[in-house]
């Protein structure tokens, strides 16, 4: 049904429907050696990844991590079974990134936690390129929800996942994702609606 | 803002939004959304909560994969030697711990048939070339740089196997059963 679960036509195609070169076909390239194939990869992947990380409260390292994601992702490419997309396979690289180095840094006697207050920061940050009062409204109500009701409402409406995918990345089950989908929703709706 | 009843097709809005559904369900998710409000409403919603989410990013993409490559095909380069040094460096501390068990025998061997000395000549030209048949294979203690070397040496020096001072004398267990009991 949705157009994006398409890993394995992908393999066998070696493109997806919109024409573009599959993810599949540029990993096999980049294999071969073909360094080219690797940066149409990351172009491609990059932003989104970006978007993700800043979701996570990342704020002054999101170029440092996500090519940290790609380096940790290109490195092992033999471990990827395809049972993903890779994109779906980055987005978990990525977690497990931030959320090494946030325990990396609690560890540090002068460590500063990441608090929900940063994650809102980051959200305040977007305010200046939202024009719109009712996107900024929604930024504000977005920036209202718990970290794993963010992290889930990003996902599947920014960046399209499926509640597989989702669960997938953030290591929990479909069912679960659902729910905290759409308890994020309502909570969304209610802030808009008092 | 309430939510429709109809639960398959909510489900689907945020696929609908982000267009990845396919040519079916997005018809039918069409035809849903033409005769009801409330999906209308969340649908703009989730349009508006995509605009949001996905702020224009100043990152560089072109210096990000500049960097993924080539920290990739460093790291492939470095890795790849990295690991046969890592090998032969096993191979070359198994070597000396069976270079060893060889010099203890050969010096216990001396001893046994009564030829203990001290001369450190004599010893040595029971132990060397034990040592040195058991390192051959990979290359003997010159290919060793300082670290290895010292590396090697505390693992020697470490091991229990190897004798700290010269054994004492053996003494018989063998006991006549005719002979009257010793006091």
């Amino acid at each position: 049904m949705r157009t994006n679960d398409v890993s394995q036509d992908e393999c066998m195609t070696g493109s997806d429907p919109g024409g573009q070169e599959s993810d599949a076909a540029l990993v096999e390239r980049w294999q071969a050696g073909d360094e080219r194939a690797a940066t149409t990869l990351v172009e491609r992947h990059a932003a989104p990844l970006a978007r993700f990380a800043a979701s996570l409260g990342v704020r002054d390292e999101i170029e440092e991590i996500v090519q940290d994601t790609f380096v940790r992702a290109f490195g092992s490419l033999g471990q990827f079974r395809g049972e993903s997309t890779l994109r779906t396979w980055l987005f978990t690289i990525l977690r497990r990134l931030v959320l090494d180095r946030r325990r990396a840094r609690s560890r540090r006697p002068v460590a500063v936690p990441i608090e929900e207050g940063d994650v809102v920061t980051e959200f305040d940050a977007l305010d200046a390129v939202v024009a719109d009062e009712a996107e900024r409204r929604l930024a504000a109500a977005i920036a209202t929800l718990s970290p794993t009701q963010r992290e889930v409402f990003t996902l599947r409406v920014g960046e399209g996942l499926s509640y597989r995918e989702i669960a997938t990345v953030a290591g929990t089950t479909e069912g679960a994702a659902r729910v905290h989908y759409h308890n994020a929703m309502r909570a969304v709706k209610e802030f808009l609606d008092g | 803002m309430g939510d429709c009843d109809n639960v398959t097709i909510r489900e689907l809005l945020p696929d609908y939004a982000a267009g990845t559904l396919d040519r079916d369900a997005r018809s039918r998710v069409a035809a849903h959304v033409a005769g009801c409000a409330l999906c209308r409403d969340e649908l703009a919603l989730l349009a508006m909560a995509r605009r949001a989410l996905q702020p224009a990013m100043s990152i560089d993409t072109a210096r990000i994969a500049r960097g993924v490559v080539a920290a990739t095909v460093t790291g492939q380069r470095r890795h790849a030697p990295s690991r046969v040094r890592a090998t032969r460096w096993s191979a070359v501390r198994l070597a000396a711990s069976i270079a060893l068990a060889a010099a203890g025998l050969a010096t216990f061997g001396v001893w046994q048939k009564g030829r203990v000395t001290d001369d450190p000549d004599t010893l040595a030209a029971v132990t060397m070339p034990a040592v040195a048949a058991a390192l051959a294979p990979v290359g003997g203690l010159a290919e060793l740089d300082e670290n290895q070397l010292n590396t090697l040496l505390d693992d020697i020096a470490s091991l229990e196997a190897a004798p700290a001072a010269e054994p004492a004398d053996i003494v018989p267990t063998f006991v006549d059963p005719t002979a009257e009991e010793i006091q």
